[in-house]
């Protein structure tokens, strides 16, 4: 235990000595949460639209003018031609290109449904995707307020009996930063725990001190926990930050427990310190211990689901998703921050983390022993 | 029972893969002895140490140190041993001071005998002007005497030297052997590799290493007379380059 308290006296000294590395530690994690946070984001907005009225009635234009006020996209101009509509959708001047044909106003007095083309840039499918789903948006309602103003319409038993009234509950606006800042701080501890646990052990293979050490009664567990605990206190500390960031620049609020989102966190960085320390008796340089690191990092992160879904992966990396730990802290993070979830319904994410937690952190415990390779 | 050599080994191996990086070594270091541990760069000296320290698992053979089995009392060995390599092993950001109190904590002493120790050792390394400086900006005799100091808190009985001269100039070496000679008045065991073969003659028993094997083993004045040689510097010679 008195090992303990010196190895933590020394480790502090140092990392206030490096002024340099303080300033890196306190000021990278709020630079990465302001770009970030803006940056990933999958709001779909000013999708870029042109319009080929072939039909220049009272109701197409009526249409067009919905399409040019709504704020989810951008008017691009019209199309003089359908081959226009081709042409600026190669040459990137628009992403949907909507094409009216002619005597749509006729056909639809006459309760024809008349038909109406709608041509999507697919090389972002997720983007066309949305983008779409908007474009039917702006159809539906131009259809309500048609039938609302032309009964006679609805007299022809074609118009739509069954309306759906969407809201999007613990996030109204679909607004993605809702979404993305809580992952974000699972992402941004990930880095600064584990790289820099494994840095700091690696740095004493390199200078020599870790051998020296392990010439000393030090007992191996006294070891571990005298390196690894500055970097729990400073992981909390940024994420404290982090919240203080999501709170003040992008205006969020948290629903759920703050004391539930630390421990989780606690959880979690059983994990990452494990990792941190399986990567230093790997490592025998500072640049391999990062190198490995990223390697670990990036299955992290991409496995996660808080860039690309879950869902969307094939079945099989779906299942494989279940053995990352981070999986599980990211889910508890937009939980708790987004949807106050209480304990009882947690278990399922908790445990799991706390399992892998305890494992690695053992298995890496094990693995760093008092003896050179 | 009390075993009679401070160290001993018995056929003692390591192999790395195909790589025999030492054979059959056979020691006998006796208690309050200056052992020389010579041999060309590469030719076994850093490992043979590290598996005396308890650092490195022998491929083969026996050994004790302080009469302990390097294979099962690994920690107790630990305990009775102070060792010191060749990179200082010192926290270059932190003041000489620290690293002191750092590594006598680690060591486990009292804090009060800690902090008296601390103090008396300052002085008599000539470093209570320089205690605020950090250790980088020390001349490397001071920090190879601190990085000794530091290895030497919990007193052990059994000193391992790694080529504890490695880069620091004549006088400075002059100096450190000095400490060692004072340490062995103390009854402290040294064992010492180096390859300035001006130092091997400052010791009471040398033993030249060659390719992972021991080639020759004895006083220097025994061994200068067995191979008609006037220093230790040409038996070295003569024997590495047969």
């Amino acid at each position: 235990m008195q090992r303990i308290i010196y190895l933590l006296q020394k480790e502090f000294r140092q990392v206030f000595r490096d002024r340099q590395m303080l300033r890196i530690i306190l000021f990278v994690p709020v630079v990465q949460m302001f770009v970030l946070g803006y940056a990933i984001t999958t709001d779909v907005k000013n999708v870029k639209v042109t319009i080929y009225d072939a039909d220049n009635s009272f109701a197409s234009r009526e249409l067009c003018r919905r399409f040019i006020n709504s704020p989810y996209f951008k008017f691009a101009g019209y199309a003089e031609s359908p081959q226009a509509i081709r042409m600026a959708l190669d040459n990137w001047q628009a992403q949907i290109g909507v094409l009216i044909s002619p005597h749509f106003g006729r056909d639809l007095e006459r309760g024809l449904q008349p038909a109406l083309q709608m041509t999507a840039d697919g090389l972002d499918g997720n983007t066309a995707g949305i983008a779409l789903g908007y474009a039917q948006g702006i159809l539906t309602t131009y259809a309500l307020d048609l039938m609302a103003a032309q009964p006679r319409l609805v007299a022809d038993n074609r118009g739509l009996p069954v309306v759906s009234e969407t809201r999007m509950w613990y996030n109204l606006n679909l607004e993605s930063k809702l979404f993305t800042v809580p992952g974000l701080i699972g992402l941004l501890v990930t880095v600064v725990t584990m790289l820099l646990t494994s840095m700091g052990l690696v740095r004493e293979k390199e200078i020599g001190t870790l051998e020296q050490l392990m010439v000393t009664p030090i007992r191996p567990l006294e070891l571990i926990t005298g390196k690894v605990l500055p970097f729990v206190l400073i992981g909390f500390v940024e994420i404290n930050i982090m919240l203080a960031l999501a709170f003040l620049v992008f205006d969020l609020t948290m629903a759920g427990n703050y004391f539930l989102l630390l421990g989780a966190s606690l959880l979690y960085f059983l994990t990452t310190l494990g990792l941190g320390i399986f990567i230093s008796t790997l490592a025998e340089t500072q640049q391999q211990a990062m190198f490995i690191a990223w390697f670990f990092m990036i299955f992290l992160i991409l496995m996660s689901g808080f860039l690309s879904p879950i869902a969307n992966m094939p079945p099989a990396w779906q299942k494989v998703t279940y053995l990352n730990p981070l999986r599980y802290y990211v889910n508890l993070l937009r939980e708790i921050f987004l949807k106050a979830t209480p304990l009882k319904f947690l278990w399922n994410e908790i445990v799991p983390l706390g399992v892998f937690g305890v494992a690695i952190l053992t298995v890496s415990a094990l693995k760093f022993h008092k003896r050179v390779s | 029972m009390m075993a009679p050599y401070a160290v001993q080994t018995a056929n003692l191996g390591k192999r790395f893969g195909k790589f025999e990086a030492v054979k059959n070594l056979n020691l006998a270091v006796h208690a309050g002895e200056i052992f020389g541990f010579l041999g060309a760069n590469g030719a076994g000296k850093t490992t043979a140490i590290r598996m005396l320290c308890g650092l490195l698992l022998p491929s083969s053979g026996n050994g004790q140190v302080a009469g302990f089995d390097i294979y099962k009392q690994s920690e107790q060995i630990k305990q009775h041993i102070g060792y010191m390599s060749q990179k200082f092993s010192l926290y270059d950001d932190l003041t000489p001071a620290e690293n002191i109190e750092f590594y006598g904590g680690v060591y486990g002493l009292q804090r009060q005998t800690l902090l008296q120790k601390r103090s008396d050792l300052l002085e008599e390394l000539g470093l209570t002007e320089l205690a605020d400086m950090t250790t980088r900006s020390l001349p490397l005799g001071y920090k190879q005497r601190l990085a000794l100091s530091c290895a030497l808190l919990h007193d052990p009985k059994i000193v391992f030297l790694d080529e504890p001269t490695g880069g620091v100039d004549p006088e400075a070496r002059r100096n450190f052997w000095d400490l060692i000679y004072h340490m062995a008045q103390q009854g402290k065991t040294i064992f010492v590799t180096t390859h300035y073969m001006d130092e091997a003659e400052y010791c009471n028993r040398v033993s030249i290493m060659y390719q992972g094997e021991i080639i020759a083993l004895g006083s220097p004045q025994e061994l200068k007379q067995k191979f008609g040689k006037a220093s230790m510097q040409e038996v070295f010679i003569h024997l590495v380059d047969r």
